[in-house]
C-alpha cells in the first residue's frame, strides 16, 4: 500500500517537472554579455594512429598565425582565441570536442583530419558552423554541408594518377597497370568506384586494390596478391608514414621494390621524409602542399617571418621547423584569418556568426595566399577552394621531395551538386 | 546491509530496490536533477550526458555478459554497431517509425549476438575473447561490403529521431528521449541480476561445472547472456545513429569495445551499479584530462606535444590499472564498504 503511494507520488512529481520545464527554462538565467574575443575550435590527433606523421611538428606552430594576429592588434582590435582539443582519431572525442567548441561559441571550427570533418559535419551543418580544413572526401565537398575544404579530394587525386601515367606512359603494346594497397578506411576506398570508370574510360587498368589496417604489422600477403598481378605502379594512400614505410619494407624483403614505380598518396607526402630511411628513394608523390624547400613561393618565406617571431629554429636547418603536413594546417589557418576578417568587416565583430563567417568565405574569388596554395574560389554551392596538385619525386639524399610538374587541376572536377564528372 | 533500525518484515521489503523513505527522497531528487539538467547546465553538459547515457546502456550489457554472466567480450562496439546501421536503414530506407526501429535494432543485435555465442558452448576466458574479437571484424567487414545497403567505408546519414511528427533536432529534446530509455534500460539490467535467469548466469560465472550440474543448462544461458548483452548494445547504437547525424564503420571500434570493459572493470563485476559508476568515472576523468590538457600544455609549453598529449591515454590506461591492482571488485565495492562504515558509525572504526 505504502509502496503504491509513493508510486503515485512519484510518477506526480515527474509529471509535474516535465510540465513545468518550459516555465522553469523561462526562469533560466541569460547567458551573458559577449567578450571581445572570436573563439575558433581546433580539432586535431596529437595522439592516434594519425598523429605519427605529425613528425616534429607542434601545437605551437600551427598557432603562431593566430597569436601573429594577436600581437599585431587582432582584427579590429578584436582577438582570435583558438579552442583546441585532440580527439585522438576517435569519432566520440571528435563530437564530444565539436560540442564544447559550440558551447564555446566557436563560430568557425578547423578539423585538421577527415575522420573527424566527417563526423562533425552533419552537426555543425545543423547548428550552422562552418568547417575550414584540408580534407576532402567525395561527401565533404556536399554542398548542403557547411564544410569548406582547400585541397583536391582523393577521387580527383587517384584520376590525377590516372591521367599522369597515362600521359606519360610510352608503351603502346598495352595499357598500364596501377594498383592501389590502403588503409581499409574511406581514404582507401571512397575513390574506388569513381576511379574505375574514369580509368576504363582513358584506357587504364585498375587494380588489384589491397586493404590493411591502420597500422599494418605485416603487409606481406596484400603485396604477394598485388606482385601476382604485375602492376607498372603501384599507390600507396595512408594517413601516417609508419603504414607506408611497412608497405616498402615488405616489398624491399620480396624483391618488389625496384619493379614497380611506387606513388605516395597525399599524406605519405605530406609527412615529414627522415620516416623513408633508406628505401623510397625515387618515388613519386602527389600532392596539393608546399614544403620549406620551396623559397622560391612567396608565401613559404611569409611563413618563415611569421614562425621565426615565435618557434625556436631547427638545429638542422636554422629555420622554423616545419613539413608539407604543417603547411596545410598553416594555409588553412591563414584562410580562417581572412574569413574572419572579411566577416568582422561586414558584419562587425558583434553580429560576428557561424552564418557571417560561412558568408564570409563564399567571397573568396581566386583568393591568393601567396603560392601555399592554388588560388581559391569558395561559393554558394562551391565547397572545394581549389582541386590542384603537383607531382613530386623523392631525392633521399637531400631529404626532399622535388617537385616534378606545376600545379595541375584534376581531370575531375565536382558539380553544383557535389556529383564528380571527369573531362 | 539495511540501515540501523529498518527490518525486512515482507517479501515486497525484501525484494525492494529503493527500501528506506530516505533512499525514496533521493532516488526522486536525483530523476528530478537529472530531468531538469538542461535548465542549468550548459549545451556541452547535456550532450556529454546524452553521450554518457548512451555509453552507460552499452556497458550495463557488457556488465550482464561479463559481470553476471562471466564470459569476457570485445565485441559490443561490433554490435552497436549493427544497431546503429539496423535503425538507421529501416528510418531512412524503409521509413519504420523510430519508436519501433530501436527495439527492433536491439532485437537484430541479440540476433546477431546469438550467432557469435555459438564458440561459448565449447571455448571461454581468453579463447572466447578471441572469437568475439572476430565478431567485431566480421561485422564491420560486413558493413563495408554492402555498399549499397550501409554505404560502405562512407558510412550512412542518421536522421535524426522522429517520434509522432515531432524531431529531436537538438540535444536537449534529444536528452529528454535518451534519458528515460537508459533509466527504463537500467531498470531492467538491475532487475535481470535478481530473476532465475540472473541467477543462473552469476551460478555459471562462479562455477560453471557445479552449475551444470545443479541442472542448468550451460549453453542456452550463455547464448541468452550474450543475446541480452547484444540487446543493449543495439538499444545503444540505435541511439547513438540520431546524436551523431552520420554512422560509418570507423564510429565503432575495437579500442571503444576495450574502453567499454575497462569501465566494467573499474566500475565493478557483477552489478549494475558498478557498471554505472565505472561509466560516469571514466567520462568525467576524461573531461578532467581534456581540461587539464591545454593548461598543462600552456605552463610547461617545453613539454607542449608530448606529455598533455599522452595524457588522456596514460591517464585511462594507469585508471585501470590501479583499480585492478589496488580495487578489483571495483567502485561498487568501494561504495558498499563506505555505506557499511556510515550506517555502522562509530563502531565500524
Amino acid at each position: 500500500m505504502k509502496q503504491k503511494k509513493y508510486l503515485v507520488l512519484l510518477v506526480s512529481l515527474l509529471a509535474a517537472v516535465v510540465l513545468a520545464t518550459p516555465v522553469l527554462g523561462a526562469c533560466a538565467p541569460q547567458a551573458p554579455a559577449k567578450e571581445k574575443v572570436i573563439k575558433i575550435g581546433y580539432l586535431l590527433d596529437l595522439t592516434g594512429p594519425v598523429s605519427v606523421s605529425l613528425g616534429k611538428n607542434t601545437l605551437a606552430t600551427w598557432l603562431t598565425p593566430y597569436r601573429d594576429l594577436n600581437d599585431r592588434g587582432g582584427i579590429n582590435g578584436v582577438r582570435v582565441e583558438p579552442m583546441w582539443e585532440d580527439y585522438a582519431f576517435n569519432v566520440d572525442r571528435a563530437v564530444a570536442a565539436y560540442k564544447k567548441f559550440k558551447d564555446g561559441g566557436a563560430v568557425v571550427i578547423h578539423p585538421i583530419t577527415t575522420l573527424a570533418a566527417e563526423a562533425i559535419q552533419p552537426l555543425s551543418t545543423r547548428d550552422r558552423i562552418p568547417l575550414v580544413g584540408n580534407s576532402t572526401t567525395d561527401k565533404l565537398v556536399d554542398p548542403t554541408q557547411w564544410h569548406y575544404t582547400l585541397s583536391p579530394s582523393y577521387t580527383q587525386m587517384f584520376a590525377s594518377i590516372i591521367k599522369y601515367v597515362k600521359d606519360n606512359w610510352k608503351d603502346t603494346s598495352r595499357k598500364p597497370r596501377i594498383a592501389q594497397i590502403a588503409w581499409d578506411a574511406p581514404i582507401g576506398r571512397g575513390h574506388i568506384a569513381a576511379s574505375e570508370a574514369y580509368a576504363k574510360q582513358i584506357g587504364v587498368d585498375l587494380g588489384p586494390w589491397e586493404f590493411i589496417p591502420l597500422i599494418p604489422l605485416d603487409t606481406t600477403p596484400n603485396l604477394l596478391r598485388i606482385k601476382d598481378a604485375k602492376p607498372d605502379f603501384v599507390v600507396l594512400q595512408f594517413g601516417n608514414n609508419i603504414s607506408a614505410v611497412s608497405v616498402l619494407r615488405d616489398a624491399l624483403k620480396l624483391g618488389m621494390l625496384d619493379k614497380v614505380t611506387w606513388i605516395n598518396g597525399f599524406q605519405n607526402v605530406n609527412a615529414a621524409v627522415s620516416n623513408w630511411e633508406a628505401i623510397g628513394d625515387g618515388t613519386l608523390g602527389i600532392s596539393d602542399t608546399i614544403f620549406p624547400e620551396e623559397t622560391n613561393i612567396p608565401g613559404v618565406n611569409a611563413l618563415f617571418d611569421t614562425l621565426g617571431k615565435y618557434i625556436a629554429p631547427d638545429p638542422a636547418t636554422k629555420k622554423p621547423y616545419f613539413d608539407g603536413t604543417t603547411g596545410l594546417i598553416l594555409r588553412a589557418d591563414l584562410a580562417v584569418i581572412e574569413a574572419l576578417t572579411r566577416g568582422v568587416n561586414k558584419v562587425g565583430f558583434e553580429k560576428l556568426d557561424g552564418p557571417a563567417v560561412k558568408d564570409a568565405l563564399e567571397t573568396f574569388k581566386d583568393y591568393d595566399l601567396k603560392g601555399l596554395v592554388a588560388p581559391l574560389t569558395f561559393g554558394p554551392t562551391k565547397r572545394q577552394g581549389q582541386s590542384s596538385m603537383r607531382f613530386f619525386q623523392l631525392d633521399f639524399k637531400a631529404k626532399q621531395w622535388k617537385s616534378q610538374t606545376n600545379w595541375i587541376q584534376s581531370p575531375a572536377q565536382y558539380d553544383d551538386t557535389g556529383k564528380i564528372a571527369f573531362k | 546491509m539495511l540501515p540501523c533500525g529498518t527490518f525486512n518484515e515482507t517479501y515486497a521489503q525484501d525484494m525492494a530496490i529503493v527500501r528506506t523513505r530516505l533512499q525514496w527522497g533521493l532516488f526522486i531528487a536525483a530523476i528530478i536533477g537529472v530531468l531538469t539538467l538542461p535548465l542549468y547546465a550548459s549545451g556541452y553538459i547535456v550532450s556529454t550526458t546524452i553521450a554518457t547515457g548512451i555509453t552507460l546502456i552499452a556497458v550495463m550489457g557488457l556488465a550482464i555478459v561479463t559481470g553476471y554472466c562471466g564470459q569476457f567480450s570485445l565485441g559490443q562496439a561490433g554490435f552497436i554497431g549493427v544497431g546503429a546501421y539496423t535503425s538507421a536503414i529501416l528510418v531512412s530506407q524503409l521509413h519504420v517509425p523510430f519508436l519501433i526501429a530501436v527495439p527492433v535494432a536491439g532485437v537484430v543485435a541479440a540476433l546477431v549476438g546469438l550467432i557469435f555465442a555459438i564458440p561459448s558452448l565449447r571455448i571461454k576466458g581468453f579463447y572466447l575473447v578471441m572469437v568475439t574479437i572476430g565478431a567485431h571484424f566480421i561485422i564491420v567487414w560486413t558493413i563495408i561490403h554492402l555498399p549499397k545497403l550501409t554505404g560502405g567505408a562512407d558510412g550512412m546519414v542518421a536522421p535524426w529521431a522522429n517520434i509522432g511528427g515531432f524531431t529531436f533536432d537538438s540535444d536537449t529534446k534529444y536528452f529528454y528521449f535518451v534519458i528515460p530509455v537508459v533509466i527504463l534500460m537500467t531498470f531492467l539490467a538491475r532487475n535481470i541480476g535478481r530473476t532465475r535467469v540472473g541467477r543462473a548466469f552469476v551460478a555459471i560465472r562462479d562455477n560453471d561445472l557445479a552449475a551444470e550440474v545443479m541442472g542448468i543448462n550451460l549453453f542456452s544461458y550463455k547464448m541468452l547472456a550474450f543475446a541480452m548483452s547484444a540487446f543493449y548494445a543495439g538499444i545503444a547504437g540505435a541511439l547513438w545513429g540520431p546524436f551523431l547525424g552520420r554512422i560509418s564503420p570507423e564510429h565503432f571500434t575495437l579500442l571503444d569495445a576495450v574502453w567499454y570493459l575497462g569501465m566494467v572493470i573499474v566500475g565493478g563485476m557483477g552489478s549494475i551499479l558498478g557498471a554505472v559508476l565505472g561509466t560516469v568515472f571514466l567520462r568525467i576523468l576524461r573531461e578532467v584530462v581534456s581540461y587539464l590538457t591545454p593548461v598543462v600544455a600552456t605552463a610547461f609549453p617545453a613539454l607542449e606535444r608530448f606529455a598533455p598529449a599522452t595524457f588522456g591515454s596514460i591517464v585511462f590506461a594507469l585508471a585501470v590499472i590501479v583499480f585492478l591492482i589496488a580495487e578489483p571488485r571495483g567502485l561498487s565495492h568501494r561504495w558498499e564498504i563506505f555505506k557499511a562504515s556510515y550506517r555502522l558509525w562509530p563502531f565500524s572504526r
